[in-house]
């Protein structure tokens, strides 16, 4: 650029012989220039990249957002938006310099801003995690919690064991039916609220956790040391709900690795007892694996019937389909069964059999999570969860269900809607009170019904068509 | 090569600088840019200095906004479905000034920023009371209960009777959610009640959920005028003299909604109707009786008012006034600035030559640390050195405390009436672009000689304890009666 400048106006007026060398000279100056244009512009770029690389810790799209942030704010003709980065430091800044009060540490102040900006779009999955919470995601793999394995309910003065689980720590240790805990590590449960019990007595694996307890018949209390671990709750259960009409219940409790292989049995069984209806019963599952939801459905299924569509920002990202060699062709009614704790994989599960007509659904609506999310670590020490795609039955249906006005709208509608008794509770022994099942077996024995009159008519025709 | 060689390595050199330069503009810009052009203090209603909003919106810890910054770009990419940034920003304001906990810092929408300046200026929707939410704790039980702080004089809210330091509960039986509604099953549960006894508790509390309104949802809709009734109407008032409630007899404007709503008083709860109405409220009133005493009713302290209030001094005074009479009682509109203006001609000069006389203290943070500065103004040349009685009670808030109080240490007046509502918060509001904007409690005010009168309210000097008329009569206003008696006292004490 000096060289440019070294021509100043005044050299101009000297002599025509300078003026045409001068003239050359610019003429190659600039042929020099031209050459050099895109030299300088990659220089220029890369400049510019090795910055940014410097400022952000290398994360790639960071400096096209910024380049794009620039440019909206160069172009910043609607008044009517806001910038959330923009609004949040100035009103952060002000703050910090003008508010009476002594403001909470700045990083608690920006977490409650984060919040409430993903607040904003109505999707509770998709959230920011502290510190203390990324933590605590990153030590929970597996999911599975530890405790001692025993099925409790509330109980005056404590809580009373349903029933402890087979092979749990529970169960090896002594504990019995009818017990009533009555503290924990020496903590009286007298004023404590079952769900606060439960969470008293869970904790890490190989830990140790002291129970005392009133049983019936000993006169005085007796204290148990139980050492937590895993607790694999059952899977699935098999039950002969109408023995005169061969109707078997099958309820999937999760869907954990292994659910397929336990439902294999449950189904092998079925069928060589000559089970005339299959209720499958989805209630009060949460969901679990989405490769054991497939495979679920794909005992249910034809080969390459679509089970589920995986829909992104951008479209359809994948189809997952019935997995080959899994198909059962059971050729009896289905039944499934759903209620508002129903969620994920079970909805998943529950949408594909009905849109395939494979099954109806029968029940109170899912809870309506249809939801894939992704943990992308944000600094050190958080990350947030965002809702990244979406789950879709066959038929198209969004599984979601979404917040409005601060309820909740969504989830899979079963055909025949039943309200369940209020006394019902998963796992009674005792049916009678669970109104949901008593409409299934009604429907499925009109069906069985129907079935025969219609094959006795086939069969009367038949003769008559020889 | 030699020189050329040097100086095309000096251009290659430079692209490469300017380049990086470009980056760390930018970065820097756009990490710095807010308070430029995003916030700007449209106008502070209790903040007086000329204190300019720094230039540079400056944050202790750049991480944390690069943090904020990378998360809301990472939702924008990623998220399923496409997002609305002027929502997320709406929210996240919302959520950042909530995290303060101070019922004054709080996000205004672009609507309910529109009512409070109209509201200053005196355009007032709704019942015509001043709402705060006052927080208590029981142990783990927290309530935040909305609250009465003041009623404007000729408002709905005032012919209906609603009086500062009620609690609304009800909003056309609708529960007003003050408190989280579980915390009874929660009870329950730790006393292991019966399932029966427990579920009851639940339903009940998801009924009086299911039929409540949040605070915010109350507060907004007590202070918006029915939709059919947006026009102004101000001569409205005299014509509510003898029959205040005329809601039986069925006039022209069915299309006013009326709002039930369930108070507790003293212990005690009362239903009242209120017509929610748009009024145009007068900046003040003033007369003179029996040609010597000045009465000054101030409804608003804002900038209208401040004019107004130098030419009613004027005629006052050429009316030969010999004692004067401020009522604030019920003012709690009002902007610091303007409360200045209007004490300006009260304060004399002090010793002669200070050209700056404090009136009052402003507590304010720096830092870890607390400061004081005082609250200048230049004194009139003439002030006005007549005996003044003020007239306060509940309904007395916040910048009007202040003026009573100035006007006690300023101008040795009298206080007359009831103890204020004792709110000292020196509040600001900030504009956004879009129009949105916030509340933000900037200081605490003191009285000069250091006087707190945060939550303690200012004491009268002579407590008149009957529930003032506000009508600006003797007869019918003990307050007002009062003032007059101990300003024809004083005046015959002089001569």
């Amino acid at each position: 650029m000096s060289a440019f400048f070294r021509f100043n106006p005044s050299d101009l007026s000297d002599s025509s012989d300078r003026s045409d060398r001068f003239k050359r000279q610019r003429g190659r100056a600039l042929w020099r220039l031209i050459l050099a244009l895109p030299v300088l512009v990659s220089l220029y770029l890369l400049g510019f990249l090795s910055a940014d690389m410097v400022a952000n810790t290398g994360r790639p799209g960071e400096s096209m957002a910024l380049l794009r942030a620039t440019v909206r704010h160069l172009l910043q003709q609607d008044e009517s938006k806001l910038d959330p980065p923009q609004a949040f430091q100035s009103a952060l800044s002000e703050i910090e310099t003008h508010f009476y009060g002594q403001p909470p540490p700045i990083d608690k102040l920006t977490y409650a801003a984060i919040d409430g900006m993903l607040m904003a779009l109505g999707d509770p999955y998709t959230r920011f995690m502290e510190p203390e919470e990324f933590r605590r995601m990153q030590e929970d793999t597996s999911g599975s919690f530890t405790g001692i394995g025993a099925v409790l309910e509330d109980a005056p003065g404590g809580a009373r064991v349903v029933r402890p689980l087979p092979n749990s720590p529970a169960l090896r240790a002594g504990l019995k039916a009818g017990d009533i805990i009555i503290a924990v590590d020496g903590k009286s449960l007298e004023k404590v609220a079952l769900d606060e019990a439960v969470r008293m007595i869970r904790g890490p694996r190989f830990t140790r956790v002291t129970l005392t307890i009133r049983r019936e018949g000993e006169p005085n209390p007796i204290t148990i040391t139980i050492q937590r671990d895993l607790v694999e709750s059952p899977t699935v259960d098999l039950y002969l709900d109408d023995s005169e009409n061969k109707i078997y219940r099958i309820w999937l409790q999760n869907f954990s690795e292994k659910a397929p292989q336990l439902l294999d049995r449950a189904l092998q069984q079925v069928q060589r007892e000559g089970a005339r209806a299959l209720i499958l019963d989805l209630r009060t599952n949460p969901g679990g694996l989405l490769e054991s939801a497939i495979e679920v459905a794909s005992r249910f299924l034809p080969e390459d019937s679509l089970v589920v569509s995986i829909k992104g920002r951008t479209g359809i990202l994948e189809n997952r389909r019935a997995i080959p060699n899994r198909y059962r062709n059971l050729k009896i009614p289905i039944v499934v069964l759903i209620n508002s704790s129903s969620a994920s994989a079970s909805e998943i599960v529950a949408g594909a059999l009905r849109d395939h007509k494979v099954a109806i659904l029968i029940g109170e609506p899912s809870y309506g999570k249809g939801l894939v999310q992704t943990v992308i670590p944000t600094s050190d020490n958080t990350a947030v969860a965002i809702t990244t795609a979406k789950y879709l039955t066959p038929n198209g249906t969004d599984l979601n269900a979404k917040i409005v006005d601060g309820k909740r709208v969504g989830g899979l509608k079963p055909d025949i809607e039943v309200k369940q008794h209020e006394d019902w509770r998963p796992g009674d022994e005792d049916i009678s009170k669970d109104l949901v099942l008593q409409r299934a077996l009604q429907v499925l024995r009109e069906k069985i019904q129907a079935q025969q009159s219609g094959s006795h008519a086939r069969r009367a025709r038949l003769p008559a068509e020889q | 090569m030699g020189w050329r060689g040097g100086l095309s390595l000096l251009m290659l050199g430079l692209a490469f600088a300017s380049g990086w330069l470009t980056h760390r503009i930018l970065y820097r810009g756009y990490l710095t840019r807010g308070s430029e052009t995003v916030v700007q203090r449209d106008f502070a209603p209790t903040l007086a200095d000329a204190r300019v909003p720094s230039k540079e919106a400056k944050v202790s810890e750049p991480a944390m906004t690069q943090l904020y910054f990378r998360v809301f770009n990472l939702v924008r990419q990623e998220f399923v479905e496409p997002v609305d940034p002027t929502r997320m920003a709406h929210s996240s304001l919302q959520m950042l000034l909530n995290s303060l906990n101070d019922p004054h810092s709080q996000y205004l929408t672009v609507e309910q920023r529109r009512r409070w300046l109209n509201a200053l200026n005196g355009d007032v929707e709704g019942i015509g009371a001043l709402l705060g939410v006052l927080t208590r704790k029981h142990g783990e039980r927290e309530q935040q209960l909305l609250r009465v702080i003041s009623v404007l004089p000729g408002s709905p809210a005032q012919r209906a009777g609603l009086l500062p330091g009620d609690f609304i509960v009800e909003v056309n039986g609708k529960w007003v959610i003050s408190e989280d509604p579980f915390y009874e099953v929660l009870e329950l549960q730790r006393a292991h009640a019966d399932r029966k006894q427990i579920r009851e508790a639940d339903q009940r509390a998801r009924e009086r959920l299911r039929n409540s309104l949040t605070l915010s949802e109350a507060i907004d809709l007590l202070s918006r005028a029915p939709a059919s009734s947006t026009s102004a109407q101000p001569e409205e008032k005299a014509s509510h003299d003898g029959t205040p409630q005329k809601d039986t007899d069925g006039q022209g404007n069915s299309a006013t909604a009326q709002i039930e709503l369930t108070l507790t008083r003293a212990g005690q709860t009362l239903k009242v109707k209120v017509e929610p109405s748009r009024m145009q409220v007068r900046p003040l009133e003033y007369r003179l009786f029996e040609q010597r005493w000045g009465y000054l009713r101030l409804n608003l302290l804002n900038s209208a008012a401040a004019k107004e209030a130098a030419n009613a001094l004027k005629t006052l005074q050429q009316g030969g006034m010999k004692g004067l009479v401020i009522d604030l009682r019920g003012t709690a509109i009002g902007q610091q600035e303007a409360c200045l203006q209007i004490l300006q001609p009260f304060i004399s000069k002090q010793g002669g030559r200070a050209k700056q006389v404090p009136v009052a203290l402003v507590e304010y943070r720096e830092g870890k640390q607390y400061r004081k500065r005082p609250l200048n103004l230049t004194p009139a040349s003439q002030s006005i050195r007549v005996p003044i009685a003020v007239l306060i009670d509940k309904g007395t808030y916040n910048v009007a405390e202040l003026m009573a109080l100035a006007l006690r240490t300023g101008a040795k007046a009298r206080l007359f009436g009831m103890p204020t509502a004792g709110d000292a918060s020196q509040i600001a509001l900030y504009k956004l672009r879009d129009g949105s904007g916030f509340t933000l409690t900037v200081g605490r005010y003191l009285g000069v000689d250091g006087t707190v009168f945060h939550q303690r309210g200012i004491q009268p000097d002579v407590r008149i304890p009957d529930p003032p008329r506000l009508q600006g009569q003797p007869e019918g206003d003990p307050a007002l009666a009062r003032a007059l008696q101990w300003l024809s006292q004083t005046q015959e004490a002089k001569t």
